[in-house]
């Protein structure tokens, strides 16, 4: 067993940490820009996972996380790292993995350059967790299926140039009536909704997607008909590796910084830091930091060996997210009242951290997945 | 020396997996033509217990092309499937894992 990260992982880690921190953050009240966008491509934070061929940096699953932790750990615009890491393994990647030659050859270089941003749409009013309950319509119509149905929190969304969706094309087959469609925006009869307004991840917009009749060609399916929900979980093991890398990064950064407060900050003559309920709190956080980044870099190994590791995948994302909730919550806390001040940066911290239980499996759904390949 | 024990059909033992381990309740109803999709029976995560199961109790990994809703929607599709890559696994050699 050897824990050392290969040079080039390194020198990667290294280079993006210290391109990050001349960066600003996204201002307040407004979503990332074209620009940091671009930056994000020529950085190639874009397409860390995309082969070389097409522009990206053809990482497999434990340098592509490496790179994403060293994204979380330098930039503080949790909703850039966010929506970055989520255009890369929900809609990049499904078009690596299961899309036609011609969609491939016109998408990849644009997503991973960032000269385009890619969102994925799965999500469904009466469809969140269950995805076999998605009521969005593909039928086939001459050479090509028109789609119709509405999506719904879809990360990037109201600024997508292009989404990777799942839509129904045989309501008989339950799960594997499932297929996945790559679809552009100007395509007609496609409405990207307003952004919502939401507690955390603030700097990325998230909307509906309206489709009514939309026709797309048959090309622009990925794999077979019926292979939807495998294309979707597919991606979801990326994410749930790989995004999740990202959360070590902000955790880190946050604990680097609640044990720099606890050494400065002093109350009844002495550092908050020497008192044992702070103390021990901010150890135990580190072994819960410590521990889910070993399952995470576990899951990776694992999934780099070609292993399916649903249960190692389901137990890191369960274990980063988690950590990283209770973490910047005892942040708050640790900081007392300048934890609940937005000019001190901490209280985005855990706004930024909640919605990690929910998106890309709830921390239930992690459990169910766990217990399932326990034979439960 | 014991008598060999015969196998039970393909699709007795895959009926006995869906009833106990799926289902995990009384099997009334359930026939070789149920639409175990259709219905919402095999979910995403059955299928996968399904699938783990097959490649244990016959020795045949299905491979992901296989995994189509016209050999999973039910008993009798599923069970034809299993003995045709039982079959090929045959002809082509031991099994693999």
């Amino acid at each position: 067993m050897d824990f050392a990260w290969p040079t080039d992982a390194q020198q990667t880690y290294d280079r993006i940490l210290a391109e990050l921190a001349g960066w600003a953050d996204t201002p307040a009240g407004e979503f990332f820009s074209r620009t940091q966008w671009l930056r994000c491509g020529e950085l190639g934070l874009l397409g860390l996972s995309v082969p070389v061929a097409v522009g990206g940096g053809g990482f497999g699953f434990s340098a592509a996380a490496r790179a994403a932790e060293a994204f979380g750990l330098g930039c503080a615009d949790f909703g850039l790292v966010f929506g970055a890491l989520a255009h890369l393994f929900a809609c990049a990647m499904p078009i690596v993995e299961y899309g036609t030659p011609s969609v491939a050859a016109r998408t990849l270089p644009r997503l991973t350059s960032g000269a385009w941003i890619g969102a994925n749409a799965v999500t469904e009013d009466a469809a969140g967790s269950d995805v076999s309950a998605v009521e969005t319509r593909a039928v086939r119509d001459g050479a090509g299926y028109r789609i119709t149905g509405t999506k719904s929190f879809v990360t990037n969304g109201p600024l997508a140039d292009v989404f990777v969706l799942y839509a129904r094309t045989d309501p008989a087959l339950g799960h594997l009536g499932l297929s996945g469609f790559v679809v552009e925006r100007d395509t007609p009869g496609l409405v990207a909704g307003p952004a919502f307004d939401k507690l955390g991840l603030r700097s990325c917009p998230a909307g509906t997607l309206t489709l009514t009749d939309c026709w797309v060609p048959e090309q622009c399916r990925l794999g077979r008909e019926g292979q939807g929900a495998a294309i979707f979980q597919a991606s979801m093991r990326w994410e749930r590796s790989c995004l999740f890398a990202a959360y070590l990064g902000q955790m880190s950064r946050v604990l680097d910084r609640c044990v720099r407060h606890a050494r400065e900050r002093r109350q009844f003559g002495r550092r908050i830091g020497s008192n044992q309920a702070v103390s021990h709190l901010l150890a135990e956080l580190r072994v819960r930091l410590d521990a889910a980044g070993l399952l995470l870099y576990r899951s990776c190994w694992l999934l780099d060996q070609g292993r399916p590791a649903r249960a190692e995948t389901a137990m890191a994302k369960l274990a980063v997210s988690e950590a990283a909730v209770d973490l910047s919550l005892a942040a708050v806390r640790i900081f007392g009242g300048r934890g609940v001040l937005v000019e001190t940066g901490i209280e985005q911290e855990l706004r930024n951290a909640l919605p990690s239980t929910i998106f890309s499996g709830t921390s239930e759904m992690q459990l169910e997945q766990i217990a399932k390949e326990m034979g439960l | 020396m014991e008598d060999a024990v015969e196998d039970p059909p393909t699709a007795e033992i895959l009926r006995t997996f869906i009833v106990d381990e799926v289902l995990d309740g009384p099997a009334a109803g359930l026939t070789m033509e149920t639409p175990l999709l259709e219905w919402g029976l095999l979910t995403s995560l059955s299928t996968i217990r399904l699938l783990s199961f097959i490649a244990e109790r016959f020795g045949v990994r299905v491979p992901e092309d296989e995994v189509v809703g016209r050999n999973l929607k039910d008993l009798n599709s599923i069970a034809g499937m299993v003995n045709r890559l039982r079959s090929e696994t045959a002809s082509d050699g031991p099994a693999h894992k």
